[in-house]
Protein backbone atom coordinates (compact mmCIF):
# COMPACT_ATOMS: atom_id res chain seq x y z
CA UNK A 1 0.00 0.00 0.00
CA UNK A 2 1.45 3.30 -1.09
CA UNK A 3 1.29 6.14 1.42
CA UNK A 4 1.58 9.73 0.19
CA UNK A 5 4.21 11.94 1.78
CA UNK A 6 3.28 14.86 3.98
CA UNK A 7 4.94 17.13 1.47
CA UNK A 8 2.71 15.87 -1.36
CA UNK A 9 -0.38 16.29 0.80
CA UNK A 10 0.61 19.78 1.87
CA UNK A 11 1.23 20.73 -1.76
CA UNK A 12 -2.34 19.74 -2.60
CA UNK A 13 -1.39 17.09 -5.13
CA UNK A 14 -4.68 15.39 -6.08
CA UNK A 15 -2.91 12.08 -6.71
CA UNK A 16 -1.65 12.14 -3.12
CA UNK A 17 -5.23 12.42 -1.85
CA UNK A 18 -6.22 9.53 -4.09
CA UNK A 19 -3.54 7.42 -2.38
CA UNK A 20 -4.51 8.79 1.03
CA UNK A 21 -8.09 7.64 0.57
CA UNK A 22 -7.06 4.17 -0.55
CA UNK A 23 -4.64 3.82 2.34
CA UNK A 24 -6.78 5.11 5.18
CA UNK A 25 -10.48 5.25 4.26
CA UNK A 26 -11.11 1.99 6.11
CA UNK A 27 -9.22 3.08 9.22
CA UNK A 28 -11.18 6.34 9.25
CA UNK A 29 -14.40 4.43 8.65
CA UNK A 30 -13.80 2.04 11.53
CA UNK A 31 -13.02 4.97 13.78
CA UNK A 32 -16.16 6.76 12.57
CA UNK A 33 -18.40 3.72 13.14
CA UNK A 34 -17.15 3.50 16.70
CA UNK A 35 -17.55 7.22 17.28
CA UNK A 36 -21.05 7.41 15.88
CA UNK A 37 -22.38 3.90 16.35
CA UNK A 38 -24.16 4.42 13.05
CA UNK A 39 -22.95 3.09 9.72
CA UNK A 40 -24.63 5.69 7.56
CA UNK A 41 -23.45 8.63 9.62
CA UNK A 42 -20.01 7.04 9.65
CA UNK A 43 -19.88 7.29 5.86
CA UNK A 44 -20.64 10.99 6.09
CA UNK A 45 -17.88 11.36 8.64
CA UNK A 46 -15.49 9.60 6.25
CA UNK A 47 -16.36 11.94 3.39
CA UNK A 48 -16.24 15.03 5.57
CA UNK A 49 -12.92 13.94 7.07
CA UNK A 50 -11.24 13.70 3.68
CA UNK A 51 -12.83 16.94 2.48
CA UNK A 52 -11.54 18.62 5.63
CA UNK A 53 -8.13 17.04 5.10
CA UNK A 54 -8.04 18.62 1.66
CA UNK A 55 -9.13 22.00 3.04
CA UNK A 56 -6.70 21.91 5.94
CA UNK A 57 -3.80 20.30 4.08
CA UNK A 58 -1.44 23.15 4.80
CA UNK A 59 -1.91 22.67 8.53
CA UNK A 60 -0.49 19.16 8.34
CA UNK A 61 2.86 19.34 10.07
CA UNK A 62 5.65 18.84 7.52
CA UNK A 63 7.56 16.43 9.71
CA UNK A 64 6.28 13.12 10.99
CA UNK A 65 5.45 9.62 9.82
CA UNK A 66 2.04 8.32 8.89
CA UNK A 67 -0.68 10.92 8.31
CA UNK A 68 -3.18 8.58 10.01
CA UNK A 69 -3.15 10.37 13.41
CA UNK A 70 -3.84 13.64 11.61
CA UNK A 71 -6.78 12.06 9.76
CA UNK A 72 -8.23 10.49 12.88
CA UNK A 73 -7.90 13.82 14.65
CA UNK A 74 -9.86 15.47 11.84
CA UNK A 75 -12.47 12.71 12.03
CA UNK A 76 -12.76 13.31 15.77
CA UNK A 77 -13.30 17.02 15.19
CA UNK A 78 -15.82 16.35 12.45
CA UNK A 79 -17.75 14.09 14.79
CA UNK A 80 -17.61 16.69 17.58
CA UNK A 81 -19.40 19.17 15.40
CA UNK A 82 -20.70 17.38 12.35
CA UNK A 83 -23.24 20.10 11.66
CA UNK A 84 -20.50 22.67 11.23
CA UNK A 85 -18.50 20.40 8.94
CA UNK A 86 -21.63 19.63 6.96
CA UNK A 87 -22.40 23.32 6.54
CA UNK A 88 -18.87 23.99 5.38
CA UNK A 89 -19.06 21.26 2.74
CA UNK A 90 -22.75 21.60 2.00
CA UNK A 91 -22.37 21.68 -1.76
CA UNK A 92 -20.05 18.71 -1.73
CA UNK A 93 -22.43 16.70 0.45
CA UNK A 94 -25.22 17.38 -1.98
CA UNK A 95 -23.20 15.62 -4.62
CA UNK A 96 -22.43 12.67 -2.37
CA UNK A 97 -23.63 9.43 -3.98
CA UNK A 98 -26.82 8.29 -2.31
CA UNK A 99 -26.56 5.39 0.10
CA UNK A 100 -28.26 2.10 -0.39
CA UNK A 101 -30.62 1.85 2.51
CA UNK A 102 -30.48 -1.95 2.71
CA UNK A 103 -27.33 -4.05 2.42
CA UNK A 104 -27.23 -6.39 -0.53
CA UNK A 105 -27.22 -9.61 1.42
CA UNK A 106 -29.37 -10.66 4.33
CA UNK A 107 -26.34 -12.23 6.03
CA UNK A 108 -24.61 -8.90 6.05
CA UNK A 109 -27.69 -7.31 7.56
CA UNK A 110 -27.76 -9.86 10.38
CA UNK A 111 -24.05 -9.31 10.99
CA UNK A 112 -24.59 -5.63 11.15
CA UNK A 113 -27.41 -5.91 13.62
CA UNK A 114 -25.24 -8.06 15.81
CA UNK A 115 -22.35 -5.64 15.48
CA UNK A 116 -24.66 -2.74 16.23
CA UNK A 117 -25.93 -4.37 19.42
CA UNK A 118 -22.38 -5.08 20.54
CA UNK A 119 -21.34 -1.55 19.74
CA UNK A 120 -24.34 -0.10 21.52
CA UNK A 121 -23.44 -2.05 24.66
CA UNK A 122 -19.88 -0.77 24.53
CA UNK A 123 -21.08 2.75 23.94
CA UNK A 124 -23.34 2.60 26.97
CA UNK A 125 -20.27 2.01 29.05
CA UNK A 126 -18.30 4.67 27.22
CA UNK A 127 -21.16 7.08 27.80
CA UNK A 128 -19.94 7.31 31.39
CA UNK A 129 -16.68 8.87 30.30
CA UNK A 130 -16.07 12.52 29.61
CA UNK A 131 -15.80 13.41 25.94
CA UNK A 132 -12.05 13.94 26.11
CA UNK A 133 -11.55 10.58 27.81
CA UNK A 134 -13.75 8.85 25.28
CA UNK A 135 -11.87 10.38 22.33
CA UNK A 136 -8.54 9.24 23.71
CA UNK A 137 -10.04 5.81 24.31
CA UNK A 138 -11.19 5.51 20.70
CA UNK A 139 -7.84 6.63 19.31
CA UNK A 140 -5.52 4.65 21.57
CA UNK A 141 -7.48 1.55 22.40
CA UNK A 142 -9.63 0.87 19.38
CA UNK A 143 -7.67 2.59 16.61
CA UNK A 144 -4.26 1.60 17.94
CA UNK A 145 -2.51 4.98 18.11
CA UNK A 146 0.23 5.40 20.69
CA UNK A 147 0.25 8.30 23.15
CA UNK A 148 2.28 10.58 20.91
CA UNK A 149 0.13 9.91 17.84
CA UNK A 150 -3.08 10.48 19.80
CA UNK A 151 -1.60 13.71 21.12
CA UNK A 152 -0.88 14.81 17.54
CA UNK A 153 -4.38 13.82 16.47
CA UNK A 154 -6.09 15.81 19.20
CA UNK A 155 -3.60 18.64 19.41
CA UNK A 156 -3.06 18.12 23.14
CA UNK A 157 0.08 17.35 25.16
CA UNK A 158 1.11 13.72 25.57
CA UNK A 159 0.61 14.05 29.32
CA UNK A 160 -3.03 14.90 28.76
CA UNK A 161 -3.52 11.76 26.68
CA UNK A 162 -1.88 9.73 29.43
CA UNK A 163 -4.00 11.14 32.22
CA UNK A 164 -7.23 10.88 30.27
CA UNK A 165 -6.55 7.22 29.52
CA UNK A 166 -5.73 6.58 33.13
CA UNK A 167 -9.01 8.11 34.24
CA UNK A 168 -10.86 6.15 31.55
CA UNK A 169 -9.33 2.96 32.92
CA UNK A 170 -10.43 3.67 36.51
CA UNK A 171 -13.95 4.52 35.44
CA UNK A 172 -14.40 1.59 33.09
CA UNK A 173 -12.92 -0.84 35.59
CA UNK A 174 -15.53 0.30 38.09
CA UNK A 175 -18.35 0.01 35.55
CA UNK A 176 -17.31 -3.47 34.41
CA UNK A 177 -16.78 -4.63 38.00
CA UNK A 178 -20.15 -3.43 39.20
CA UNK A 179 -22.08 -4.14 36.00
CA UNK A 180 -23.50 -0.68 36.38
CA UNK A 181 -25.52 0.28 33.30
CA UNK A 182 -24.79 3.48 31.46
CA UNK A 183 -27.18 5.81 29.72
CA UNK A 184 -28.85 4.54 26.56
CA UNK A 185 -26.56 4.49 23.55
CA UNK A 186 -28.73 6.91 21.67
CA UNK A 187 -27.75 9.68 24.03
CA UNK A 188 -24.09 9.39 23.30
CA UNK A 189 -23.34 12.70 21.63
CA UNK A 190 -26.98 12.57 20.67
CA UNK A 191 -28.41 14.91 18.10
CA UNK A 192 -25.13 15.94 16.56
CA UNK A 193 -25.63 14.00 13.40
CA UNK A 194 -29.17 15.07 12.73
CA UNK A 195 -28.22 18.49 11.40
CA UNK A 196 -25.96 17.03 8.74
CA UNK A 197 -28.62 14.58 7.82
CA UNK A 198 -31.34 17.14 7.31
CA UNK A 199 -29.09 19.26 5.10
CA UNK A 200 -28.42 16.32 2.83
CA UNK A 201 -31.87 14.85 2.84
CA UNK A 202 -33.25 17.93 1.10
CA UNK A 203 -31.29 17.13 -2.01
CA UNK A 204 -31.58 13.39 -1.98
CA UNK B 1 3.91 2.43 28.08
CA UNK B 2 0.55 0.95 27.66
CA UNK B 3 -0.68 -0.78 30.79
CA UNK B 4 -3.68 1.45 30.54
CA UNK B 5 -4.22 0.69 26.87
CA UNK B 6 -3.86 -3.05 27.37
CA UNK B 7 -6.26 -3.18 30.26
CA UNK B 8 -8.77 -0.97 28.49
CA UNK B 9 -8.60 -3.22 25.43
CA UNK B 10 -9.43 -6.17 27.67
CA UNK B 11 -12.24 -4.32 29.42
CA UNK B 12 -13.86 -3.19 26.19
CA UNK B 13 -12.63 -5.05 23.11
CA UNK B 14 -13.07 -3.24 19.79
CA UNK B 15 -16.52 -4.37 18.74
CA UNK B 16 -16.37 -4.34 14.94
CA UNK B 17 -13.98 -4.14 12.07
CA UNK B 18 -16.32 -2.21 9.84
CA UNK B 19 -14.67 -1.74 6.49
CA UNK B 20 -16.37 0.28 3.82
CA UNK B 21 -18.12 -1.90 1.29
CA UNK B 22 -16.00 -1.95 -1.89
CA UNK B 23 -18.60 -0.12 -3.96
CA UNK B 24 -19.01 2.55 -1.30
CA UNK B 25 -15.26 2.90 -1.07
CA UNK B 26 -15.10 3.49 -4.81
CA UNK B 27 -18.04 5.92 -4.88
CA UNK B 28 -16.83 7.94 -1.91
CA UNK B 29 -13.36 8.16 -3.39
CA UNK B 30 -14.69 9.26 -6.76
CA UNK B 31 -16.73 11.89 -4.99
CA UNK B 32 -13.73 13.16 -3.04
CA UNK B 33 -11.53 13.26 -6.13
CA UNK B 34 -14.20 15.08 -8.06
CA UNK B 35 -14.45 17.73 -5.36
CA UNK B 36 -10.68 18.10 -5.27
CA UNK B 37 -10.36 18.20 -9.04
CA UNK B 38 -13.12 20.75 -9.12
CA UNK B 39 -11.25 22.97 -6.71
CA UNK B 40 -7.98 22.51 -8.56
CA UNK B 41 -9.56 23.16 -11.94
CA UNK B 42 -11.43 26.17 -10.66
CA UNK B 43 -8.25 27.87 -9.48
CA UNK B 44 -6.24 28.18 -12.67
CA UNK B 45 -9.29 28.77 -14.85
CA UNK B 46 -7.10 27.91 -17.83
CA UNK B 47 -5.74 31.43 -17.65
CA UNK B 48 -2.21 31.07 -16.57
CA UNK B 49 1.06 30.19 -18.20
CA UNK B 50 3.31 27.27 -17.35
CA UNK B 51 2.81 27.95 -13.67
CA UNK B 52 -0.83 27.11 -14.04
CA UNK B 53 -1.02 26.04 -10.45
CA UNK B 54 -0.33 29.57 -9.34
CA UNK B 55 -3.34 31.05 -7.64
CA UNK B 56 -2.51 34.58 -8.41
CA UNK B 57 -2.64 36.78 -11.41
CA UNK B 58 0.40 35.86 -13.27
CA UNK B 59 3.37 33.77 -13.67
CA UNK B 60 4.88 30.73 -12.09
CA UNK B 61 5.88 31.23 -8.51
CA UNK B 62 4.04 34.46 -8.11
CA UNK B 63 3.07 33.83 -4.54
CA UNK B 64 2.76 36.52 -1.93
CA UNK B 65 5.00 36.19 1.07
CA UNK B 66 3.42 35.21 4.35
CA UNK B 67 1.22 37.75 6.05
CA UNK B 68 3.04 40.16 8.29
CA UNK B 69 5.72 41.27 5.89
CA UNK B 70 3.23 43.05 3.71
CA UNK B 71 3.53 46.76 4.06
CA UNK B 72 0.06 48.01 3.39
CA UNK B 73 -2.63 48.37 5.96
CA UNK B 74 -5.70 46.24 6.23
CA UNK B 75 -8.86 48.15 5.71
CA UNK B 76 -11.11 49.56 8.34
CA UNK B 77 -14.86 49.90 7.81
CA UNK B 78 -15.98 52.79 5.58
CA UNK B 79 -18.32 51.04 3.19
CA UNK B 80 -18.26 52.70 -0.18
CA UNK B 81 -21.54 51.50 -1.55
CA UNK B 82 -23.25 54.70 -0.59
CA UNK B 83 -20.65 57.00 -2.16
CA UNK B 84 -22.35 59.05 -4.86
CA UNK B 85 -21.33 57.91 -8.31
CA UNK B 86 -20.06 60.70 -10.55
CA UNK B 87 -21.42 61.19 -14.00
CA UNK B 88 -20.56 58.43 -16.35
CA UNK B 89 -17.85 60.30 -18.18
CA UNK B 90 -14.65 61.71 -16.81
CA UNK B 91 -12.11 63.22 -19.16
CA UNK B 92 -9.30 63.99 -16.75
CA UNK B 93 -6.14 62.20 -17.84
CA UNK B 94 -5.18 61.25 -14.30
CA UNK B 95 -8.35 61.17 -12.32
CA UNK B 96 -8.50 60.14 -8.70
CA UNK B 97 -8.77 56.34 -8.78
CA UNK B 98 -11.98 56.49 -6.86
CA UNK B 99 -13.54 58.60 -9.54
CA UNK B 100 -12.33 56.53 -12.47
CA UNK B 101 -13.36 53.31 -10.78
CA UNK B 102 -16.76 54.72 -9.90
CA UNK B 103 -17.25 55.81 -13.49
CA UNK B 104 -16.55 52.22 -14.50
CA UNK B 105 -18.91 51.04 -11.75
CA UNK B 106 -21.70 53.13 -13.22
CA UNK B 107 -20.98 52.01 -16.75
CA UNK B 108 -20.73 48.37 -15.67
CA UNK B 109 -24.46 48.48 -15.02
CA UNK B 110 -25.02 48.83 -18.77
CA UNK B 111 -23.14 45.66 -19.66
CA UNK B 112 -24.96 42.67 -21.04
CA UNK B 113 -25.50 39.84 -18.63
CA UNK B 114 -27.64 37.58 -20.75
CA UNK B 115 -26.63 35.13 -23.41
CA UNK B 116 -26.19 31.49 -24.19
CA UNK B 117 -22.49 31.35 -23.41
CA UNK B 118 -20.01 33.10 -21.18
CA UNK B 119 -16.83 33.45 -23.21
CA UNK B 120 -13.41 34.54 -22.03
CA UNK B 121 -10.37 35.04 -24.28
CA UNK B 122 -7.13 35.83 -22.53
CA UNK B 123 -3.47 36.12 -23.30
CA UNK B 124 -1.05 35.48 -20.49
CA UNK B 125 2.51 36.73 -20.58
CA UNK B 126 5.18 35.50 -18.20
CA UNK B 127 8.75 36.66 -17.89
CA UNK B 128 11.38 34.20 -16.72
CA UNK B 129 15.13 34.34 -16.38
CA UNK B 130 17.22 32.33 -18.84
CA UNK B 131 20.96 32.51 -18.24
CA UNK B 132 21.83 36.21 -18.46
CA UNK B 133 18.65 37.54 -20.01
CA UNK B 134 14.90 37.46 -19.61
CA UNK B 135 12.42 35.65 -21.85
CA UNK B 136 8.76 36.50 -22.33
CA UNK B 137 6.48 33.53 -22.97
CA UNK B 138 2.91 34.03 -24.12
CA UNK B 139 -0.13 31.81 -23.96
CA UNK B 140 -3.64 32.12 -25.31
CA UNK B 141 -6.73 30.60 -23.76
CA UNK B 142 -10.35 30.71 -24.78
CA UNK B 143 -13.19 29.30 -22.80
CA UNK B 144 -16.88 28.83 -23.62
CA UNK B 145 -19.15 27.91 -20.76
CA UNK B 146 -22.85 27.33 -21.42
CA UNK B 147 -25.23 29.20 -19.15
CA UNK B 148 -26.59 26.97 -16.39
CA UNK B 149 -24.10 24.26 -17.27
CA UNK B 150 -26.30 22.83 -20.03
CA UNK B 151 -24.90 22.56 -23.51
CA UNK B 152 -21.46 21.94 -24.88
CA UNK B 153 -18.53 23.49 -23.06
CA UNK B 154 -15.56 24.25 -25.23
CA UNK B 155 -12.14 25.73 -24.84
CA UNK B 156 -8.85 26.12 -26.61
CA UNK B 157 -5.35 26.81 -25.40
CA UNK B 158 -2.24 27.67 -27.34
CA UNK B 159 1.35 28.47 -26.60
CA UNK B 160 1.97 31.65 -28.60
CA UNK B 161 5.74 31.43 -28.48
CA UNK B 162 8.52 33.02 -26.48
CA UNK B 163 11.26 35.54 -27.15
CA UNK B 164 14.09 37.38 -25.38
CA UNK B 165 12.61 40.28 -23.48
CA UNK B 166 13.99 43.57 -22.26
CA UNK B 167 16.95 45.80 -23.08
CA UNK B 168 20.06 43.93 -24.21
CA UNK B 169 18.30 40.59 -24.15
CA UNK B 170 18.64 40.01 -27.92
CA UNK B 171 22.43 40.37 -27.77
CA UNK B 172 22.64 38.16 -24.68
CA UNK B 173 20.48 35.55 -26.40
CA UNK B 174 22.78 35.52 -29.45
CA UNK B 175 25.80 35.28 -27.17
CA UNK B 176 24.10 32.28 -25.58
CA UNK B 177 23.97 30.50 -28.97
CA UNK B 178 20.47 31.65 -29.96
CA UNK B 179 18.61 28.78 -28.28
CA UNK B 180 15.14 28.00 -29.62
CA UNK B 181 13.84 26.67 -26.31
CA UNK B 182 14.33 27.26 -22.59
CA UNK B 183 13.53 25.32 -19.45
CA UNK B 184 11.88 26.88 -16.42
CA UNK B 185 13.12 24.83 -13.47
CA UNK B 186 10.74 23.20 -11.02
CA UNK B 187 9.90 25.28 -7.99
CA UNK B 188 7.30 25.40 -5.29
CA UNK B 189 4.53 26.20 -7.72
CA UNK B 190 5.81 24.37 -10.77
CA UNK B 191 6.11 20.76 -9.73
CA UNK B 192 7.89 19.84 -12.93
CA UNK B 193 10.42 21.67 -15.07
CA UNK B 194 8.64 23.35 -17.94
CA UNK B 195 10.10 23.56 -21.43
CA UNK B 196 9.17 26.68 -23.35
CA UNK B 197 9.84 26.93 -27.09
CA UNK B 198 10.42 30.07 -29.11
CA UNK B 199 8.00 28.76 -31.72
CA UNK B 200 4.27 28.80 -31.12
CA UNK B 201 2.58 25.51 -30.34
CA UNK B 202 -0.55 23.95 -31.78
CA UNK B 203 -4.03 25.03 -30.75
CA UNK B 204 -5.29 22.47 -28.27
CA UNK B 205 -9.05 22.33 -28.11
CA UNK B 206 -10.76 20.93 -25.03
CA UNK B 207 -14.29 20.04 -24.18
CA UNK B 208 -16.03 19.52 -20.91
CA UNK B 209 -14.10 19.84 -17.69
CA UNK B 210 -13.88 16.66 -15.78
CA UNK B 211 -11.63 14.17 -14.17
CA UNK B 212 -10.20 10.88 -15.16
CA UNK B 213 -10.62 8.20 -12.54
CA UNK B 214 -8.00 5.51 -12.13
CA UNK B 215 -10.06 2.98 -14.03
CA UNK B 216 -10.19 5.30 -17.01
CA UNK B 217 -13.70 6.63 -16.55
CA UNK B 218 -14.28 10.30 -17.33
CA UNK B 219 -16.55 12.21 -14.99
CA UNK B 220 -17.70 15.50 -16.41
CA UNK B 221 -18.24 18.21 -13.85
CA UNK B 222 -19.94 21.52 -14.23
CA UNK B 223 -17.47 24.36 -14.38
CA UNK B 224 -16.92 26.04 -11.08
CA UNK B 225 -15.26 29.29 -10.18
CA UNK B 226 -12.88 29.85 -7.32
CA UNK B 227 -14.11 32.73 -5.21
CA UNK B 228 -13.74 33.47 -1.53
CA UNK B 229 -11.65 30.38 -1.02
CA UNK B 230 -14.18 27.95 -2.44
CA UNK B 231 -15.31 26.54 -5.73
CA UNK B 232 -18.64 28.00 -6.74
CA UNK B 233 -21.06 27.05 -9.46
CA UNK B 234 -22.27 29.64 -11.94
CA UNK B 235 -25.65 29.47 -10.21
CA UNK B 236 -24.05 30.31 -6.86
CA UNK B 237 -22.27 33.27 -8.45
CA UNK B 238 -25.64 34.56 -9.60
CA UNK B 239 -26.70 34.83 -5.94
CA UNK B 240 -23.82 37.08 -4.88
CA UNK B 241 -24.65 40.37 -3.13
CA UNK B 242 -25.12 43.18 -5.62
CA UNK B 243 -23.83 46.09 -3.53
CA UNK B 244 -20.23 46.83 -2.60
CA UNK B 245 -20.66 46.61 1.17
CA UNK B 246 -22.61 43.37 0.90
CA UNK B 247 -20.10 41.84 -1.48
CA UNK B 248 -17.21 42.78 0.76
CA UNK B 249 -18.98 41.40 3.81
CA UNK B 250 -19.72 38.17 1.94
CA UNK B 251 -16.09 37.74 0.93
CA UNK B 252 -14.84 38.63 4.41
CA UNK B 253 -17.04 35.95 5.89
CA UNK B 254 -15.70 33.41 3.41
CA UNK B 255 -12.10 34.26 4.25
CA UNK B 256 -12.78 33.79 7.95
CA UNK B 257 -14.43 30.45 7.29
CA UNK B 258 -11.59 29.27 5.07
CA UNK B 259 -8.32 30.87 6.13
CA UNK B 260 -5.46 30.92 3.65
CA UNK B 261 -2.09 31.14 5.39
CA UNK B 262 -0.38 32.33 2.22
CA UNK B 263 -2.47 35.38 1.48
CA UNK B 264 -3.41 38.50 3.37
CA UNK B 265 -6.97 39.70 3.57
CA UNK B 266 -6.34 42.43 1.03
CA UNK B 267 -4.49 40.09 -1.34
CA UNK B 268 -7.47 37.80 -1.35
CA UNK B 269 -9.96 40.62 -1.76
CA UNK B 270 -8.07 42.04 -4.72
CA UNK B 271 -7.50 38.66 -6.32
CA UNK B 272 -11.18 37.80 -6.08
CA UNK B 273 -12.28 41.26 -7.21
CA UNK B 274 -10.11 41.13 -10.33
CA UNK B 275 -11.42 37.70 -11.24
CA UNK B 276 -15.00 38.90 -10.74
CA UNK B 277 -14.31 41.69 -13.22
CA UNK B 278 -12.19 39.79 -15.70
CA UNK B 279 -13.43 36.25 -16.10
CA UNK B 280 -16.43 35.33 -14.03
CA UNK B 281 -20.01 35.07 -15.26
CA UNK B 282 -21.55 37.52 -12.82
CA UNK B 283 -24.31 40.04 -13.32
CA UNK B 284 -23.80 43.67 -14.30
CA UNK B 285 -24.79 44.62 -10.74
CA UNK B 286 -22.06 42.46 -9.24
CA UNK B 287 -19.46 43.88 -11.63
CA UNK B 288 -20.55 47.37 -10.68
CA UNK B 289 -20.36 46.52 -6.98
CA UNK B 290 -16.88 45.08 -7.53
CA UNK B 291 -15.60 48.30 -9.10
CA UNK B 292 -17.06 50.20 -6.16
CA UNK B 293 -15.43 47.80 -3.72
CA UNK B 294 -12.00 48.35 -5.32
CA UNK B 295 -12.63 52.10 -5.30
CA UNK B 296 -13.03 51.85 -1.55
CA UNK B 297 -9.52 50.47 -1.02
CA UNK B 298 -7.16 53.18 0.22
CA UNK B 299 -4.17 51.25 -1.13
CA UNK B 300 -5.36 51.68 -4.73
CA UNK B 301 -3.48 54.55 -6.37
CA UNK B 302 -4.11 56.48 -9.59
CA UNK B 303 -1.88 56.09 -12.63
CA UNK B 304 -1.83 57.95 -15.94
CA UNK B 305 -3.79 56.35 -18.75
CA UNK B 306 -1.82 53.36 -19.96
CA UNK B 307 -1.48 51.17 -23.05
CA UNK B 308 -1.56 47.41 -22.70
CA UNK B 309 0.55 44.84 -24.58
CA UNK B 310 -2.04 44.80 -27.37
CA UNK B 311 -1.86 48.55 -27.84
CA UNK B 312 -5.19 49.27 -26.19
CA UNK B 313 -5.30 52.41 -24.04
CA UNK B 314 -7.36 52.74 -20.89
CA UNK B 315 -7.57 54.11 -17.38
CA UNK B 316 -5.10 52.61 -14.94
CA UNK B 317 -4.68 52.10 -11.23
CA UNK B 318 -1.88 50.58 -9.17
CA UNK B 319 -2.57 48.02 -6.48
CA UNK B 320 0.25 47.12 -4.09
CA UNK B 321 1.08 43.43 -3.67
CA UNK B 322 4.14 41.57 -2.47
CA UNK B 323 5.02 38.48 -4.48
CA UNK B 324 8.03 36.23 -4.02
CA UNK B 325 9.68 37.18 -7.29
CA UNK B 326 9.84 40.88 -6.58
CA UNK B 327 6.48 41.92 -7.99
CA UNK B 328 5.23 44.83 -5.90
CA UNK B 329 2.46 46.28 -7.99
CA UNK B 330 -0.45 45.16 -10.11
CA UNK B 331 -1.21 47.71 -12.78
CA UNK B 332 -4.82 47.27 -13.80
CA UNK B 333 -5.76 48.85 -17.11
CA UNK B 334 -9.45 49.12 -17.83
CA UNK B 335 -11.82 50.85 -20.18
CA UNK B 336 -13.95 53.09 -18.01
CA UNK B 337 -16.63 53.47 -20.67
CA UNK B 338 -17.22 49.78 -21.31
CA UNK B 339 -16.13 48.78 -17.76
CA UNK B 340 -13.99 46.03 -19.31
CA UNK B 341 -10.69 45.09 -17.74
CA UNK B 342 -8.04 45.20 -20.47
CA UNK B 343 -4.93 44.00 -18.72
CA UNK B 344 -3.54 43.10 -15.32
CA UNK B 345 0.20 43.63 -15.29
CA UNK B 346 2.73 42.62 -12.67
CA UNK B 347 5.47 45.14 -12.09
CA UNK B 348 8.55 45.13 -9.90
CA UNK B 349 9.49 48.04 -7.66
CA UNK B 350 11.70 49.26 -10.53
CA UNK B 351 8.71 49.20 -12.86
CA UNK B 352 9.83 46.14 -14.83
CA UNK B 353 7.11 43.95 -16.32
CA UNK B 354 7.17 40.41 -14.88
CA UNK B 355 3.95 39.15 -16.41
CA UNK B 356 0.46 40.08 -17.47
CA UNK B 357 -2.98 38.77 -18.22
CA UNK B 358 -4.60 40.45 -21.19
CA UNK B 359 -8.34 40.12 -21.25
CA UNK B 360 -8.95 39.98 -24.98
CA UNK B 361 -12.66 39.68 -24.34
CA UNK B 362 -14.91 38.50 -21.58
CA UNK B 363 -18.68 38.43 -21.56
CA UNK B 364 -21.94 36.84 -22.60
CA UNK B 365 -22.84 35.92 -26.15
CA UNK B 366 -25.62 34.14 -27.99
CA UNK B 367 -23.14 32.64 -30.42
CA UNK B 368 -22.16 29.02 -30.21
CA UNK B 369 -18.65 27.68 -29.75
CA UNK B 370 -16.76 26.78 -32.92
CA UNK B 371 -16.99 23.20 -34.07
CA UNK B 372 -13.86 21.32 -33.14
Amino acid sequence: MEIPTREQLRAGDPAAFDLLFDAFANAVHRHAVRLTGDWSVAEDVVSLTFLEAWRLRQRLRPEGDSPLPWLLGIATNVHRNIARAARRHRDALRRLPARQSVPDFADELVDRMHDAAQLAAAQRALGRLRRGEREVFFLCVWSGLDYAAAAEALGVPVGTVRSRLSRARSKLRKIVDTGEPGPPAGQLDGGRSSAARSIQEKKR
Amino acid sequence: MSNDIEELARLLPAPVEADLAPDRHRLLKEHLMQEIQDAVRARPRRLLGPGWRAVKWGLAGAVPVVAGTVAFVLLGGQPTATAPAPTARNDATVAAPRNVLLVAATNALKTKSTGRYFVTRTETGYVFAAHRYDVLGRRYAEDWEPRSGKGRAWGVAQHLGAAPFGPGSQAAWRADGSPSAWTIPANGKNPEPTRVTAAAGPRTPGGAIGMQTRDGKFIAVARSYFLGGQAMSAAALAALPTDAAGLRAWLTKRYKADPDPLMTFQDRLIDDALHLLADMPVTAQVRSATYQMIAGLDAVKPLPDATDQRGRTGSAVAIPVRYEDGVTTLRVIFNRDSANVLSIEQLTAAGKLRGYTLVVSSGWTDERPPAE
